[in-house]
């Protein structure tokens, strides 16, 4: 669903023409967006004041619709998961490395053109190194949430970050153990746990990033999702967030033409009311006062093209 | 040209919208449309990679095989060119990467600059550079070190069946058209680069028995190649820039278009009559033959390439140099009996001030052949249908072999490594695979757009050049005179060949 966006942006490009771009880049971000956030607060300070933030929240700016699914307390045992879009992504699990026409999954690689940039930029930014190094990632850890058959982790560990993958699906974390090759091993590793479970376990000091891509459209409470994610960062550290917003073009792209029109994913793999509009993610994430900038889908875009152009 | 002729000509293109192939060729096709087309894949080979399949069977044999990032098979100059190049990107820094050829030090042992009696020892072999190749040798430090060269300023075109000619320049005449190096220099100075390049390692005097891809996406299965003495290499990326005999193309069993032209180059090192600014090049396109063309190497030398059919090249090759240097001139000066046609064609064009330019500046005539300089060699076309596939590519003339009517071949070639390496730093740079497919299939969209374009243009040229029925001699002369009259269309030309 992505590349199409990126596909948009492309066929502007060959245009040239100053206005249409402008105007492309802005459908694009009424279609898809990004946020990347950095941490001000120490983990477990954020964690609080994340949840103390959090109840309120949800009531005050997300309406009815939304508080539906919404639970009033963290629930770290059944969590944020909902067993349907676990066995939804169990059934594709064998498809993930797909890439040939009309594979499931090939939209989702040619993401990694645009959203490996946007980890990696945001990052670098930080750190204040150069991207014309093989490894421009190494010595940072990265926690990719709900990673599925690890295509995103790839990438990101052969950049030289340590990346850990988790997945509440057996087979999405079976698919990206099997498809790991040798010296992507000391690099990358996968384990088959909610989030909830992983940070009640997890015990070290917290990861440079976490990496939230096309995920929180599926869970049960994204407020709980993203917030127990951001607890697992290193003061300092950055939140990475990509995914559909609710929009008319997001229901028409990414539900009525991919997956009834065009059948290219089963039908439901996506549901457009719990798509999440930019706002409501950085409502999510500023609550907290803990995140001392957001930036947002549009500008990376404009900036990243620009570069291109 | 017709595509049914050529049905393999625009190959991958036409693999992204198989949907609405079979005979239909829909051009002009964005990605766009690639990714709303409901897939219904006619595919012509496999690629479907099974992700949990076949996964286990190759890491574990061939444990022992030595390993590298990327193997070129093909020390020629696009091979040691490609070499220096990915060897000297900052992203590509830690790849290990292998030059094989079956050649003895190619290009190590610097030329001889002056033979015995003194005069200046060119060598037979010339390539023309095209602006954007030498800003890529350049970038590379290559051109630093190409110790001898020639800038052409102009080109002189002309038909010997009628008056039409045409002249490339740049209107100041002093910024170059192209760049005239002998090959043995150019090799030079290649691998002189290629030695301050640490990472790269050369293996000079192997030979391979054959190249495998593997079968399936699966990033754990390697491309593997054997050598003459069984030894065997496993690689993420090997890269064919082994000529127009690929080992590495059948290994990615591409369909391939290849024909002879039935037509010889005879090339020869001339020394011109007095002509110490020797800043142009001609060519002349003769009747039953074809271009014969000469190119500046030094004031008062010229590099012959004579393209024509075998029995004359073999004649030619056989004559007493006088001889030879007489057939040279008259070729360049001969009048041929010219159709009423033609000449009316020739006046009318002459009428509307198309074909007047100023006072033509005419060739200089040739007064001898360098000692032992003439040889000749078969001309070929050559269209690799796919230029990549799974963890293997190809580039340079194992992809696409042409005339060198306009001096194109060695261009399209570095043209081919600047998009490459382009490609593979970028995917570096997204952590992507370096032999994915999908990554390669980037490089080969990119390539096919421009060099079947200019192939395919070449190749029409070749043909339209060929033919002396008068109807269509008229009819090229009035076109080419119409190109010389607008300043514009020339721009299009010269920017595309400039490329």
């Amino acid at each position: 669903m992505f590349s199409k966006t990126t596909l948009l942006l492309s066929s502007s490009i060959i245009c040239g023409c100053q206005r249409r771009r402008f105007s492309l880049i802005k459908f694009a971000g009424r279609y898809y967006h990004c946020n990347s956030v950095s941490l001000r607060l120490s983990g477990s300070q954020a964690r609080v004041k994340a949840s103390r933030a959090h109840n309120g929240l949800s009531e005050k700016y997300f309406g009815k619709s939304y508080r539906a699914f919404s639970s009033q307390t963290a629930d770290t045992t059944s969590g944020s998961v909902r067993p349907e879009e676990i066995d939804k992504f169990e059934k594709m699990s064998s498809s993930w490395w797909d890439q040939s026409e009309g594979g499931q999954m090939k939209e989702l690689h040619s993401m990694n053109r645009l959203r490996v940039p946007f980890i990696r930029d945001g990052l670098l930014q930080k750190t204040g190194s150069r991207t014309e190094v093989p490894n421009p990632l190494e010595g940072l850890t990265i926690l990719d949430v709900g990673c599925g058959g690890g295509v995103l982790c790839e990438p990101l560990g052969r950049l030289g970050a340590k990346v850990k993958g988790i997945d509440p699906g057996k087979g999405n974390i079976f698919t990206a153990t099997t498809h790991l090759s040798e010296e992507l091993r000391d690099n990358i590793s996968y384990e088959c746990t909610s989030i909830e479970d992983f940070a009640t376990k997890y015990k070290e000091n917290g990861y440079d990033a976490v990496v939230m891509s096309e995920v929180v459209e599926h869970v049960e409470k994204p407020e709980d999702f993203i917030r127990i994610g951001s607890s697992l960062l290193k003061p300092g550290g950055s939140l990475f967030l990509t995914t559909l917003n609710r929009t008319m073009e997001s229901w028409m792209g990414a539900i009525l033409a991919w997956e009834y029109l065009l059948r290219r994913l089963p039908i439901g793999t996506h549901e457009w009311r719990r798509f999440l509009t930019p706002e409501e993610i950085a409502r999510i994430l500023k609550s907290s006062k803990a995140y001392s900038s957001v930036k947002s889908f549009l500008t990376f875009l404009k900036k990243s093209y620009s570069k291109v152009l | 040209m017709s595509f049914r002729k050529y049905p393999f000509l625009i190959g991958r293109l036409t693999r992204n919208i198989k949907t609405f192939k079979n005979g239909i060729l829909t051009t002009g096709l964005t990605p766009l449309e690639n990714i709303s087309t409901p897939s219904v894949c006619v595919s012509c080979r496999t690629l479907s990679s099974s992700s949990s399949s076949s996964s286990e069977s190759e890491s574990e044999n061939d444990l022992s095989a030595e390993f590298y990032d990327i193997v070129i098979v093909g020390g020629g100059l696009v091979g040691t060119a490609l070499a220096a190049a990915l060897g000297s990107n900052g992203r590509l820094a830690n790849k290990q990467i292998l030059l094989l050829d079956s050649a003895k030090n190619f290009g190590t042992k610097p030329p001889e600059s002056e033979r015995d009696g003194g005069d200046p020892n060119f060598s037979n072999r010339v390539v023309a550079l095209s602006p954007g190749s030498k800003a890529l040798l350049n970038r590379l430090g290559v051109w630093e070190n190409v110790w001898r060269s020639q800038t052409v300023s102009c080109l002189q075109v002309w038909d010997a069946l009628s008056d039409a000619n045409i002249t490339f320049n740049y209107p100041d005449y002093t910024t170059p058209v192209s760049h005239i190096v002998e090959n043995p220099v150019l090799a030079h100075a290649i691998c002189q680069t290629l030695d301050l390049v640490d990472k790269v390692k050369v293996e000079f005097g192997s030979k391979v028995k054959s190249c495998t891809i593997p079968s399936s996406e699966n990033p754990r299965e390697k491309a593997s190649v054997v050598l003459e003495n069984d030894r065997i290499l496993k690689t993420d990326l090997l890269i064919g820039a082994d000529g127009f005999n690929s080992k590495v193309r059948s290994s990615i069993s591409s369909p391939s278009i290849a024909f002879n032209y039935d037509r010889n180059a005879v090339v020869a090192t001339l020394k011109l009559c007095d002509t110490p600014e020797n800043y142009i090049a001609w060519q002349r396109f003769l009747p039953s033959g074809g271009p014969i063309a000469l190119l500046p190497l030094a004031p008062n030398y010229s590099s012959l390439v004579w393209s024509t059919t075998p029995n004359h090249a073999k004649e030619l090759l056989d004559m007493e140099p006088y001889d030879f240097v007489e057939a040279v001139n008259s070729a360049f000066w001969k009048e041929y009996e010219r159709s009423e046609l033609v000449k009316k064609s020739c006046e009318l064009l002459n009428a509307l001030k198309l074909n007047n330019k100023g006072p033509r500046v005419l060739p200089p005539s040739i007064i001898e052949v360098v000692d032992k300089s003439r040889a000749s060699f078969p001309l070929g076309f050559g269209h690799s249908a796919y230029y990549a596939s799974r963890r293997a590519v190809l580039i340079g003339d194992a992809a696409h072999r042409v005339h060198p009517l306009a001096g194109q071949g060695l261009n399209l070639g570095l043209g081919d490594i600047e998009v490459l390496v382009q490609v593979l730093s970028e995917t570096v740079g997204i952590g992507g695979d370096i032999g994915a497919f999908d990554t390669l299939r980037e490089y080969e969209s990119q390539r096919q757009r421009h060099n079947i374009a200019i192939q395919s243009g070449i190749d029409a040229l070749h043909r339209l050049y060929s033919i002396d029925f008068p109807p269509i001699v008229a009819l090229r002369s009035i076109g080419l005179s119409v190109v010389n009259s607008s300043e514009l269309m020339k721009k299009f030309f010269m920017s595309h060949a400039a490329a």
